[in-house]
């Protein structure tokens, strides 16, 4: 009987071993991942806040106005030349 | 026998001579055998003594040369204006740092790797090659872009590290500088709006733990203990499109009119959200060189400055909530100038002649403000003055913000008293007077100001009497009209109100000559109004100087711009033309 229980007890410890070797693999190769994806997630990251700039830089009024003035001949509407339209709401859905 | 003995003693002697032979080998096996077994258990002892009792302390000292815990930066919250325009951006940076012991570099590849960093060999050399023999760190360069960093890495250099940071670009540049303010190059708020939410757009950078090498590269990320808490976005009250016209028109008049420095501020009225705020001169906070002088100031909240007319309209707010005079009451004001304690109050050498209350305001007579201020209860003017929020902050937040300057003293003279009926002896800020204007445009309520967006609208106080307030808009009205000193303010199509002012500067021992402030104040459209916008100029040279004549065409062409933007239609007709 009590060789039967040390059977099993030794078959355990063998067997939480593995399952401890198992397990810290598949930790390191989850902070892998997780790394990639930070990696990822960081490149991700400096894409957008270079396209939000991207797109600050291109919408400023600075830009708009030298693109409008210079390249398309534009100039502000004085008081006289605006007129104002108003559109009844059936219209304008 | 002798020789049977002897034949026998010899193998006899040989056989012991062997066996002498053989115990001896043993002995020597034995005693090597033994040393080789002491040996075994020496070591077996000496592993058990490092694996058991040792164990502990050695594993300590090995992570302690390994194992670090690095920062993991938060990004820092991103600040947009009311439409999610953004204003401030943080973006990925790559920061070269060496350290000394490790570096090494040919000739070649030091040239290669200056070029690249954009700094001298005589910098390279003085923070690495010839630095101190213990310094294991120096910075090569901070803010590089990514590129550039990746180019760098290519090179192999040992001893060349790079520690990912973030820079904070602002892509409006000067129109925003002193409003958003700016970051130090570790991310944190040093003025502006960068400080005064910096704990909000900061966040909590996050700790990993990983194994490093030798020279300081990380190996392998062993597990994260904090996740960063990004910092979080702020959306202002600003439009960044009003922003721009605002800085465009003040730039063009501190420019035309040779001031010193202008400032304007743009405010709804309804929500007490700051529309534009811009002050000039300004700065580029993208690349900030020089010396760190007054163009870094956000004017209109941090300079203080003695308003002149346009206070005018509290002190006949005063004198309407007295119940002594309504629109319609005859002032006096000849002979346009009024002797009061050995002093002269002048009315700018015009003789208004017998004129109504409301005229006092339309032709700003200093003689007629006076002689309603007089005729007002102690205390009356400054209580009133303390209601609209003058000599105390507004709810604007904004760091280094000025409070503005009240006497508290409780007696005051008659020609102090009827100075600070006319704008004197009393500082404020272009904030603060806007705010003021916006409480009797929004007849009577009070709403705070605020430079942040609001979602929902606030409730506000009942400063002023609804009724006096309405009034004091009709009166305001009669000011842009023609005959009255702010006719240029006048928008075609929308009712303006407002205030002009030209005020003197003090100086040492005295007003200055030929040192205004020049102002005006004013909202619009006047019975519902949508916006309060307050002019400064500084100083101007030119030989026109007067408020009317300078901040009021300033006024309408912001107004104007601002009124096409937040698409408010003109009062009146509702017909197709």
């Amino acid at each position: 009987m009590e060789r039967t229980i040390a059977a099993v007890l030794v078959v355990m410890v063998f067997l939480s071993a593995v399952a401890v070797i198992y397990v810290k693999d598949l930790n390191r190769r989850m902070v892998t991942d997780n790394q990639d994806a930070d990696d990822k997630w960081q490149q991700l990251e400096l894409k957008h806040s270079q396209l939000l700039l991207e797109r600050a830089a291109l919408t400023s009024p600075v830009e708009v106005q030298n693109i409008a003035q210079a390249q398309l001949g534009m100039h502000q509407p004085g008081p006289t030349e605006i007129k104002i339209v108003y559109v009844q709401e059936d219209q304008a859905n | 026998m002798s020789r049977k003995t002897k034949q026998t003693r010899r193998p006899k002697n040989r056989r012991g001579a062997q066996e002498v032979e053989f115990s001896s080998t043993v002995w020597r096996f034995r005693v090597v055998k033994i040393f080789i077994l002491i040996g075994f258990l020496v070591v077996i002892g000496r592993l058990a003594q490092l694996g058991i009792g040792q164990a502990t302390f050695l594993q300590k000292q090995s992570d302690a040369r390994s194992i670090r815990v690095i920062k993991t930066p938060a990004v820092r919250g991103m600040i947009t204006d009311r439409n999610n325009q953004p204003l401030a951006v943080s973006t990925v940076v790559m920061s070269a740092w060496s350290n000394p012991k490790v570096f090494h570099a040919t000739r070649n590849t030091q040239k290669k790797l200056i070029k690249l960093l954009d700094i001298s060999q005589k910098t390279l050399d003085r923070r690495v090659i010839h630095a101190p023999q213990n310094r294991q760190f120096a910075w090569l360069k901070r803010s590089l872009p990514p590129d550039v960093a990746y180019d760098i890495k290519a090179l192999h250099i040992p001893g060349v590290f790079f520690q990912r940071e973030y820079h904070r670009f602002y892509p409006q540049g000067p129109i925003t500088a002193q409003l958003v303010g700016i970051t130090n190059i570790d991310q944190q708020g040093q003025e502006g709006l960068e400080l005064a939410y910096n704990k909000w757009l900061s966040g909590v950078p996050g700790k990993q733990r990983v194994i490093k090498d030798r020279r300081g590269d990380v190996i392998m990320p062993l597990e994260e203990i904090e996740k960063p808490e990004q910092g979080q976005p702020l959306s202002l009250s600003i439009d960044y499109r009003i922003q721009y016209l605002s800085f465009q028109a003040l730039q063009q008049a501190v420019k035309k009119y040779q001031a010193a420095s202008g400032s304007i501020v743009v405010l709804n009225p309804k929500t007490g959200e700051v529309l534009a705020m811009a002050s000039f001169p300004s700065y580029n906070p993208n690349n900030r060189v020089g010396r760190h002088d007054g163009r870094y100031r956000n004017r209109a909240v941090t300079d203080v400055f003695e308003p002149g007319s346009t206070m005018k309209v509290f002190s006949l707010m005063a004198g309407l909530e007295s119940g002594k005079f309504t629109p319609e009451t005859k002032i006096d004001t000849n002979p346009g100038r009024m002797k009061l304690d050995g002093h002269t109050i002048l009315d700018e050498h015009v003789n208004h002649g017998v004129i109504t209350f409301s005229e006092v305001l339309q032709k700003s007579s200093n003689v007629g403000v006076a002689k309603v201020i007089l005729k007002l209860s102690e205390g009356k003017l400054m209580q009133t003055l303390g209601r609209f929020g003058f000599g105390a902050r507004t709810q604007s937040n904004f760091p280094g913000e000025a409070s503005g300057f009240m006497s508290p003293k409780s007696h005051w003279g008659d020609f102090e008293l009827a100075t600070l009926g006319f704008g004197y002896a009393i500082t404020t800020t272009p904030l603060q007077l806007a705010h003021a204007y916006g409480v009797i445009a929004n007849h009577g309520k009070d709403i705070p100001v605020t430079m942040l967006k609001r979602g929902n609208e606030v409730e506000g106080f009942q400063t002023v009497d609804r009724r006096l307030a309405d009034q004091m808009i009709h009166m305001l009205e009669s000011v842009v009209e023609p005959g009255g000193t702010g006719w240029r303010a006048a928008i075609p199509g929308y009712k303006v109100a407002g205030k002009t002012a030209t005020a003197q500067i003090a100086g040492n021992g005295g007003y200055l000559r030929h040192s205004y402030n020049s102002s005006f104040v004013g909202f619009v459209p006047s019975e519902n109004a949508r916006l309060v916008v307050s002019v400064v100029l500084n100083k101007p040279k030119s030989k026109a100087y007067f408020g009317g004549l300078i901040a009021a065409p300033v006024f309408a062409q912001v107004a104007r711009g601002a009124l096409r933007i937040l698409n408010i239609p003109p009062e009146g007709s509702h017909e197709v033309k």
